[in-house]
């Protein structure tokens, strides 16, 4: 029979770190041509470098990065990296305007091919280009196409530099992009100083006591491979002096008493756990736009609350918040629903394209369930953002406003509700926030309304105002 | 062996000294500092020249950079290479090449690249624009797309610099150019004005802005912004003539033009202050220093393409027989067509062998052919510019042989089935980007005349001062002699810098294409914030 020495904490048992798919938006990003050696980091990273002035432009194109973020950048534009801690944006090349030649009036190359075939296009700065074409006036066989495929390491390429000052020849091969990797964390920073939003605080009493361990100690039992040695070999000194007069020091014997290991010790620490629902409405009414606007929200949403939840876990540590703490503590559910209501991983929140009716109720359910199966409401901070354009179908309205109030009774921090649609109801028809405002008052410490009219980057910054905002009542 | 921190372009054996320790830091205390104190303008005309350790006490003629490799194994490398630099320097004046002394220094490739973005020089001003640069020569180098290979100085002795890591049989053909270029060098006779210690006085330019810089009453940001805008128009100057100290007496008028635009203002702009003044010079002479590589391009590389040519066939006895195909290759790489350019390595080459092939025609009966045929190609290196090669020996066979062709991105290729989809595709805006080119004739007068419209001025756009006071309100007209349309936006842009600098309004008289491709006459004008386009008749 096997015993087990050192069971393990059941309280950290049940929170095995989960392997998070928190690179969604990945998947839906444009291809970029990024290799990991050309990704240059900052935040944590140093530039590539030393050169000084290398640095000096690091730092600009770092700061038009930092500001182009700032106006809430969709997410589309650009890529988390696959720990889901970072993103990569791509650089732009900064041009030096001067009088030069517009390139429409053509040139003279080289290459086989007839009158009319094509041999390239103009690039971003309007110079010629070589284009990847039908093989016209590409180069000679045999010639140069080795070396061009970087195919023998040491083979130098194709041309010897300009013989002087420099000249045009740095011109061509320039990269079409690079991208910079700007921590996440740092873009929760940029959110919260701009709109100023509270930071969270824990919840006092109710949060976790995690246990956790630190090999600090000696103890009698133990696994071989943790024999402490020297103090092993201290004891079996200490009975050896004690017991005999004359020992001779070169013939130890050690008994079973004397071996000693090294052992751990189980302290408390307080960890606040937070679960964040996020229910998208993908009924037939949510057109293209009124998603992109919902997801658009969600990834801003998401990295505040993640970054504000890391921080708050390494301060309960009297620690200094790292971008290593992001998402400390968080765990995200996506759910999704029509007229029923589905779990789905991140990936198909950010990429559904469903159609059907609408039903608030069966996604409440949803919820419903799962903080009764895995995150009982003393434990965990539950959050709950919901996106919808507000067309529910009327008989589901009493019932739906039921359920929620179940959930918002039993001890939910925040439901959020954003409506993405263009106008106000239409035609004096209500919407779901009307109804939302007769159930429960239009104050509502629990609930959170916002509405988003239009894709636009300014709207997602009040919505994130709306919802996590100082509210002034 | 201690790695120092601040690597930058910094030999081993140069002294640790800061930049801002000129005689201006021992200037009096802040209280008496006016402007007076500043490097006004004046104290540039006796240009400061700081000498470059790296470029003038050289241990040895070869000097090796590799801090990584065991001081034997560089020594063994280091005597190899010299070696060959020796036999091929004595190849080269038996054949009748006339070179400058050339320092070869081999270095690592990173190292190399910060250096060939700073066009050869390792003492150059602080500027983003360097940064960019580096990266994007290393980028490439990352990816596997192509390497640079060599960067030569114009300097006496003018400095080479090669990347270390290359076999042997590489940095032979990279040191047969630097030898061939450095010949070029001191015999063309569009160098003949030509700063030789031009090392030495970017070193002393870099050394008064960087302490501007770290003046108080400037600052860094306040040049670099400066500079920014000098940047945008440092290609015009006079392409035509040798620098000059100080700018003419005589007035501009629309007979009697300026294209020295950089020596104007910093003579009568009102707007500059005296620092600003000095930058705007340091960086003309840099600009003027330039101008005959410009003109000279394809020269220089038909020249350095042709003695690798043949000091190997001359030689026998440098051949590394084990490695000619891979030399052959890396040859090939060199001499590989472009699409939409010329490789002006096989143009060049292409020319000078023909000449001697001529040459050894018409000189068959002398005795002496071989030396006679040589001093003939050597008076082509002396005399012409990439214009005059063009207009006079570019033949029709060369043409052939290099399968050239002018293309232009009007002329589409007809699509049959068009009109069967109802496709319509308007002409659209013809500088804007993704345009196609398209083959558009394989003429032999076509494209000498395009060739020479591309090599005209340096391949710079040809842009001179017409009048000073034009609109009776000290209005800058700028005249565009038209060969081809500027970049639009960039016209735009680079007109309210100079309208900047300037301080009041500046004219450009010039040529657009539109859309529907019919060229109209434009007077753009900027007063330093906007830009005003008015059509002329």
């Amino acid at each position: 029979m096997m015993i087990q020495l050192f069971p393990q904490n059941p309280a950290a048992k049940s929170r095995q770190p989960k392997a998070k798919d928190n690179n969604a938006f990945a998947g839906k990003m444009p291809a970029l041509k990024t290799l990991n050696r050309d990704t240059v980091k900052f935040g944590a990273g140093a530039p590539p470098s030393s050169d000084p002035d290398f640095q000096r432009y690091f730092e600009i194109i770092k700061e038009s990065a930092r500001r182009d973020l700032q106006k809430f950048k969709s997410p589309q534009e650009f890529e988390v990296t696959k720990d889901g801690k970072s993103v990569k944006i791509p650089r732009d090349y900064i041009n030096t305007p001067h009088f030069t030649r517009g390139g429409n009036e053509g040139g003279v190359g080289q290459g086989e091919g007839d009158e009319g075939d094509e041999v390239g296009e103009l690039d971003e700065n309007g110079q010629p280009k070589p284009g990847k074409g039908e093989g016209k006036g590409k180069p000679q066989p045999g010639k140069g196409e080795k070396a061009e495929k970087g195919e023998e390491p040491g083979e130098p390429g194709d041309e010897p530099g300009e013989g002087d000052l420099g000249g045009e020849g740095s011109q061509d091969g320039k990269p079409d992009d690079w991208n910079l990797e700007i921590s996440r964390s740092e873009i929760a920073r940029w959110i919260g100083d701009g709109l100023e939003l509270p930071n969270f605080e824990p919840r006092g009493a109710n949060n976790i006591q995690k246990m956790e361990t630190t090999w600090d100690t000696i103890s009698r039992l133990g696994t071989q491979g943790n024999l402490h040695r020297r103090r092993t070999l201290f004891e079996a000194l200490k009975r050896l002096m004690a017991g005999t007069q004359n020992f001779d020091p070169k013939k130890i014997n050690f008994q079973r008493s004397d071996f000693r290991y090294q052992s751990f010790t189980e302290r408390p620490i307080p960890k606040e756990n937070a679960v964040i629902f996020y229910i998208l409405d993908t009924s037939g009414s949510m057109t293209a736009d009124r998603k992109k606007m919902a997801r658009d929200t969600n990834f801003y949403l998401s990295t505040y609350i993640q970054y504000q939840y890391g921080k708050m876990n390494a301060e309960l540590r009297a620690e200094k918040p790292d971008d290593k703490d992001f998402g400390n503590g968080v765990e995200e559910r996506f759910i999704i629903h029509d007229d029923k209501a589905e779990e789905v991983p991140e990936k198909d929140f950010y990429n559904t394209t469903k159609s059907g009716g609408t039903k608030f109720a069966p996604a409440y359910e949803e919820i419903k369930r799962l903080i009764k199966e895995k995150y009982p409401i003393d434990q965990w901070n539950v959050y709950i953002f919901h996106y919808t354009d507000g067309d529910n179908f009327g008989d589901d309205n009493k019932k739906s406003i039921e359920i929620l109030k179940e959930l918002i009774d039993s001890g939910v921090n925040l439901y959020g509700y954003v409506e993405t649609r263009q106008q106000e109801g239409m035609g004096g028809s209500t919407t779901y926030k009307n109804v939302l405002d007769q159930a429960f008052g239009k104050n509502n410490k629990f609930i959170r309304t916002s509405h988003i009219k239009k894709v636009e980057r300014g709207e997602y910054a009040q919505a994130l105002k709306d919802l996590l905002g100082k509210k002034d009542n | 062996m201690q790695v120092r921190q601040n690597l930058t372009f910094t030999h081993p054996s140069r002294p640790a000294t800061s930049p801002a320790k000129t005689d201006r830091a021992k200037s009096p205390p802040q209280s008496q500092k006016k402007t007076t104190q500043l490097p006004g303008f004046g104290q540039y005309s006796k240009p400061l020249l700081r000498p470059v350790r790296f470029g003038l006490r050289i241990p040895h003629p070869v000097t090796l950079n590799r801090l990584q490799q065991s001081p034997l194994a560089w020594n063994e490398e280091l005597q190899k290479l010299d070696a060959t630099r020796q036999a091929l320097e004595t190849a080269a004046k038996e054949m009748g090449l006339d070179p400058f002394p050339v320092a070869m220094h081999v270095m690592p490739h990173d190292k190399f690249l910060q250096l060939a973005a700073r066009k050869g020089f390792p003492e150059r001003y602080p500027h983003w624009s360097w940064g960019q640069e580096y990266y994007d020569l290393k980028l490439p180098t990352l990816y596997g797309i192509r390497n640079f290979n060599e960067v030569v100085v114009n300097n006496d002795p003018v400095q080479a610099y090669l990347p270390d890591a290359y076999p042997a049989y590489v940095h032979k053909i990279l040191m047969i150019h630097a030898l061939a270029r450095s010949d070029f060098f001191k015999n063309s006779l569009h160098f003949r004005h030509t700063n030789r210690r031009m090392n030495e006085q970017i070193a002393g330019h870099a050394d008064m802005i960087r302490a501007l810089g770290n003046d108080p009453a400037i600052g860094k940001v306040a040049v670099e912004e400066f500079i920014d805008k000098v940047h945008s128009i440092r290609n015009l100057v006079d392409g035509t003539r040798p620098m000059r100290d100080g700018f003419r007496a005589e007035p501009i008028t629309e007979e009697n033009p300026e294209r020295d635009v950089l020596g104007f203002l910093t003579q009568h702009s009102p707007e500059l202050k005296p620092w600003q003044r000095d930058v705007v010079e340091m960086l003309r002479r840099e600009s003027f220093a330039q101008v005959p590589h410009n003109k000279t391009q394809l020269l220089s590389d038909g020249w350095a393409s042709f003695w690798n040519m043949k000091l190997n066939a001359q030689n026998p006895e440098m051949w590394d027989i084990e490695n000619l195909t891979r030399e052959s290759r890396f040859m090939a790489t060199i001499f590989k067509n472009d699409p939409v350019k010329v490789n002006t390595y096989k143009l060049g080459f292409t020319i000078f062998k023909n000449l001697e092939k001529q040459f050894r025609e018409q000189l068959k009966d002398h005795p002496d052919r071989d030396h006679e045929v040589l001093k003939a190609l050597r008076k082509i290196r002396r005399e012409e510019h990439d214009v005059s090669l063009i207009r006079k020996y570019l033949t029709q066979d060369m043409v052939e042989e290099l399968l050239m062709y002018t293309y232009d991105p009007k002329k589409k290729a007809p699509n049959p089935n068009a009109h069967m989809h109802g496709v319509f595709v308007p002409p659209g805006d013809n500088q804007k980007p993704g345009t196609k080119l398209h083959i558009s004739s394989r003429d032999f007068e076509d494209i000498r005349m395009k060739l020479i419209k591309m090599y005209e001025n340096g391949g710079q756009p040809v842009i001179e001062i017409v009048s000073t006071n034009h609109d009776k309100q000290d209005g800058l007209l700028l005249r565009h002699l038209y060969e081809y349309d500027l970049k639009k936006d960039y016209a735009e842009k680079t007109l309210i810098n100079l309208a900047q600098l300037w301080g009041n309004r500046v004219y450009l008289d010039t040529w657009l294409t539109d859309d529907q491709g019919e060229k109209t006459h434009v007077m753009l004008s900027s007063d330093g914030q906007q830009i005003v386009r008015r059509n002329l008749q």
